[in-house]
């Protein structure tokens, strides 16, 4: 294993952003910086056509939080040299005079105890020392593997996509230090059949390098094979089914259906049921669900967040009673509760909201061939399309590629494509009635808030079997 | 920045290059009810650098490349550092060769945004629009319904791009939204919510005013929706937001990239519709108040409107720098909003017509290779020929190429964000789940 070097660059500008926190500490209650420095590369070929290009996730900046009298301002910024910290000290404090000081809630924060952390993690494969000619051979290698394993693939692009992530978090008492690398990868294989074109993908994914991209070998011949299988897919006919979830599937019910409506934000804008139901029955007695950015090592995990408050590890549902919701350090102040480290920021240019990092539901003692063989008309459903939260009215929109029929208790072969899968979020999770025991979790996707300030998450679960409405 | 990147880039001997640079004013408000919860500001400077290298294999050509982001923090020693690896690394990218520039794209003129926000957002003028939109949206009147939360945000851009191969252009755009969520006042049979995420580059109170009101309706009526039943087979009119996504599926289609790739099935001069309303489907750069205005591309080409449909037969291609190359098609640069022709269906038809009429949806997908369309209903009316229900749940999914000769478009057309086109569409053939 190789410990993940720090940002030079953060080490440089600490004393200057160090000297800002010092001198905004005079006019305002309570001040805080966030540095980043994060970058990577997103590698990607795809037949005749390869690139590298700058990952979406870069950003080296800054993002300073004062009080100032109960109300809260952010100031985000990039342009900083050492013996400018005075400069920028002060326009923050002109842009916070500067404007109209009416009209604010007012917040209390808890304050913060003093603390001092420095968190390297490290990487089996470092991908910032592989070089481009290394990881294009093994893409290459898989692009090949995918083009050989099936009848109709005519294309592929595969890609792999690693990032840096190094944060300082600085303020009166606490002085905080994190550097990891994850990694996400995909194979996208491309069938056709005269005028019909399908895709679909397998994706890797975690807090890591280059060996990520083991696994999708090891996936290359299922992956065709389901893209194949596409070419042949029916509509579903629409109507209630006994389904059984892939840990994929089941990931996105967690977050989409549940993840949402515990970010505590939401409550306090009145936003979400779970609300209501804290110490309240919501699931099967079977679900416990979590979310945990440590000690869960996956793409949402880290060891404080973007609000200096340390990694939580949350049961939000336990044996089926919603226990507790996830929180920012905002909308914990407004409830009356201890931020539990999900604070998390687009980047330093974005507000920081109550976020999911890891979200997942535990496993139990079935397991998915049990599962199968209970099921006497319904769908085995796998590979996420997308999904959509709206957890005021506990609604559920999910989009899968792949139900896999399911008739007298086996597989039949046929496949329907897309599924729509909708409900209302208390049956669904109700309506669990049978778990398995491994959990997989994945994070090669991206979340918003709404439509927009995306960050990393990964979502997962075991074999999950309940009913749904598919269309 | 521009000068000095560029004078480090030649120290590196790097010949073959693009610089872009996006300076960021910006300023947000964000409101629980109608108070502020934070005011944000931001102040920040963006770089990308595409460093590119020709090389040649036998009597084959290939052009290499990399993009990197700079930051305005980095030291001339980090620069360098970033630029080597960008150069060293373009080696292994190995693409057919394409040029960096395009003759007919330097002889058009960028289009020059004009904007309400002409006089910017600094000096604490971003501030006084922040409140100035929220004060609009908080005065509209919305007996019945809470303006739960809103967020404003507006920003200043300004833009430039340089190559080695002689383009330099500059200019200023704006990037605002605002989000707002509605709920139903506590006491109605249950508590519906809505929310709104309008993104734009101009600002017009009317046009703000007219769609809260709409939001404020919407919310209401679904909180007296009932769960959507069997309906059987009815038409589906599309309404709202959804139509810049199912349009969407015809300029990804004409996209060089997606055909270069075997991803699309445009076929040039194919007619695609054989019924319904023929659709008429052009790539536009700029729509008044878009955020999507696109006036100088990524590559650096300006872009010009394509004509992707015409009539229902498949015209022309959105063709970019390299893929463009590629399938030998003229540059026309990349546009990204959507404009579609108006038809033949007026909103009286639409009333003595049983259809299932489809207003908001949780997100609502199209699928660009393989046309699969769908999403889960927010807010629906359905008319049964008698009455008419508001109805929410179940969802609908569908494939373009089943009911494209089936689509009926309205007479009148609307300009809404990055879509200006029929204000409806009708169509025959989409599932609906109750």
């Amino acid at each position: 294993m190789v410990k993940v070097k720090d940002s030079e660059f953060l080490k440089r500008i600490k004393p200057e952003i160090t000297k800002i926190v010092r001198l905004l500490e005079k006019r305002f209650d309570y001040v805080s910086v966030l540095g980043t420095d994060t970058f990577g590369y997103k590698y990607q070929l795809s037949g005749d056509n390869s690139s590298i290009e700058e990952s979406m996730w870069t950003e080296r900046g800054f993002v300073a939080r004062v009080l100032d009298n109960r109300r809260v301002y952010e100031y985000s910024f990039n342009l900083i040299d050492s013996g400018v910290g005075e400069e920028i000290a002060e326009k923050i404090v002109e842009a916070v005079e500067d404007s109209d000081p009416n009209g604010f809630r007012e917040y209390a924060l808890l304050p913060e105890e003093p603390l001092n952390l420095s968190f390297n993690d490290e990487v089996k494969i470092d991908p910032v020392s592989a070089g481009a000619e290394k990881i294009f051979t093994n893409l290459q290698n898989l692009f090949d593997r995918t083009l050989e394993a099936g009848e109709y693939i005519f294309n592929a692009r595969v890609v792999y996509e690693w990032v840096r992530v190094a944060k300082i978090f600085i303020s009166s008492v606490r002085n905080l230090e994190q550097t990891y690398i994850w990694s996400q990868a995909y194979l996208v294989p491309m069938a056709r059949k005269e005028n019909l074109v399908k895709i679909i993908y397998a994706a890797a994914s975690g807090v890591g390098g280059l060996e990520i991209l083991k696994s999708l070998e090891d996936r290359i011949e299922s992956t065709v094979t389901d893209a194949e299988l596409l070419l042949s897919a029916e509509p579903i006919i629409p109507g209630e089914y006994d389904v059984v979830l892939s840990p994929d599937i089941a990931g996105l019910v967690a977050h989409e259906a549940f993840g949402h409506g515990v970010e505590m934000d939401m409550f306090v804008k009145n936003r979400a049921l779970g609300k209501e139901y804290i110490d309240k029955k919501v699931a099967s007695s079977l679900v416990n669900m979590r979310d945990a950015a440590f000690p869960v090592r996956q793409c949402g995990s880290y060891r404080f967040d973007d609000e200096g408050v340390i990694s939580g590890n949350t049961l939000i549902i336990e044996n089926g009673i919603l226990k507790k919701g996830i929180s920012d350090t905002l909308s914990a102040a407004s409830m009356g509760t201890v931020p539990t480290g999900n604070g998390r920021r687009e980047s330093f240019m974005n507000k920081a909201y109550s976020r999911m990092t890891n979200t997942y539901f535990e496993g139990g003692n079935d397991n998915v061939d049990k599962m199968i063989a209970s099921v006497d008309s319904g769908y085995l459903i796998d590979y996420t399309q997308s999904g959509m939260e709206d957890p005021k009215n506990w609604g559920l929109q999910g989009i899968a590629l792949i139900g896999r029929e399911i008739k007298n208790g086996k597989l039949t072969g046929r496949i329907a494509s897309p599924v729509v899968m909708t409900g209302y979020v208390p049956d669904i999770l109700n309506n669990i009635s049978m778990i398995s025991g491994d959990i997989e979790l994945s994070g090669s996707g991206y979340c918003g808030k709404g439509w927009k300030e995306f960050v990393k998450v990964s979502a997962g679960g075991p074999y999950i079997k309940t009913k749904m409405r598919l269309g | 920045m521009k000068d000095a990147l560029q004078s480090i880039l030649k120290k590196n001997g790097i010949e073959e290059w693009l610089i872009r640079i996006k300076k960021i004013n910006g300023t947000q408000g964000y409101y629980i009810l109608d108070k502020k919860e934070m005011l944000r500001f931001q102040n920040a400077v963006q770089i990308e650098v595409t460093v590119y290298r020709t090389f040649a294999e036998g009597d084959d050509k290939y052009r290499g490349s990399m993009t990197i982001a700079i930051s305005p923090s980095m030291n001339e020693k980090e620069i360098g550092e970033k630029l080597k690896f960008a150069y060293d690394s373009a080696l292994s990218v190995k693409n057919k060769w394409y040029p960096l520039s395009n003759s007919a794209s330097r002889k058009r003129t960028p289009l020059q945004q004009s904007s309400i926000f002409k006089d910017g957002f600094r000096n604490g003028n971003g501030a006084q629009w922040v409140e100035r939109i929220a004060g609009d949206i908080f005065n509209i009147e919305h007996q019945g319904v809470v303006f739960n939360a809103l967020e404003v945000s507006v920003s200043e851009n300004d833009h430039s791009i340089v190559n080695s191969d002689g383009i330099d252009y500059s200019w200023t755009d704006y990037s605002c939204f605002t989000e707002l969520v509605t709920t139903t006042a506590s006491g109605e049979k249950d508590e519906a919510e809505l929310f709104d995420l309008f993104r734009f580059s101009d600002y017009s109170s009317e046009q703000m005013g007219r769609r809260v009101k709409q939001q404020v309706l919407d919310t209401l009526d679904r909180t007296k929706a009932e769960r959507l039943s069997s309906t059987g087979d009815l038409p589906v009119v599309l309404k709202g937001k959804a139509l810049f996504e199912f349009f969407s599926y015809f300029i990804n289609q004409a996209n060089a990239r997606m055909i270069f790739e075997g991803m699309s099935v445009f076929d040039k001069g194919k007619q695609l519709q054989s019924g319904g309303d023929l659709l008429t489907i052009d790539a536009v750069p700029a729509l008044g108040g878009s955020d999507k205005n696109n006036f100088v591309d990524r590559d650096g080409i300006i872009p010009v409107p394509v004509r992707v449909l015409e009539r229902g037969k498949m015209n022309s291609i959105i063709a970019d720098l390299q893929f463009g190359t590629y399938l030998g098609e003229e540059i026309t640069g990349n546009s990204r909003n959507i404009h579609v022709g108006p038809g033949s269906f007026d909103g009286d038809t639409l009333k003595n017509t049983p259809s299932l009429e489809t207003l908001e949806f949780s997100d609502f997908s199209m699928n660009p290779v393989t046309g699969d369309f769908g999403g889960e209903i927010r807010l629906a009316y359905f008319f049964d020929g008698k009455n008419t229900t508001p109805v929410t749940g179940g969802s609908i999914t569908g494939n373009i190429n089943k009911v494209i000769d089936s689509i009926r478009l309205s007479s009148t057309i609307i300009t809404e964000g990055a879509y200006e086109g029929p204000v409806f569409i009708s169509m025959d053939g989409v599932t609906i789940t109750g």
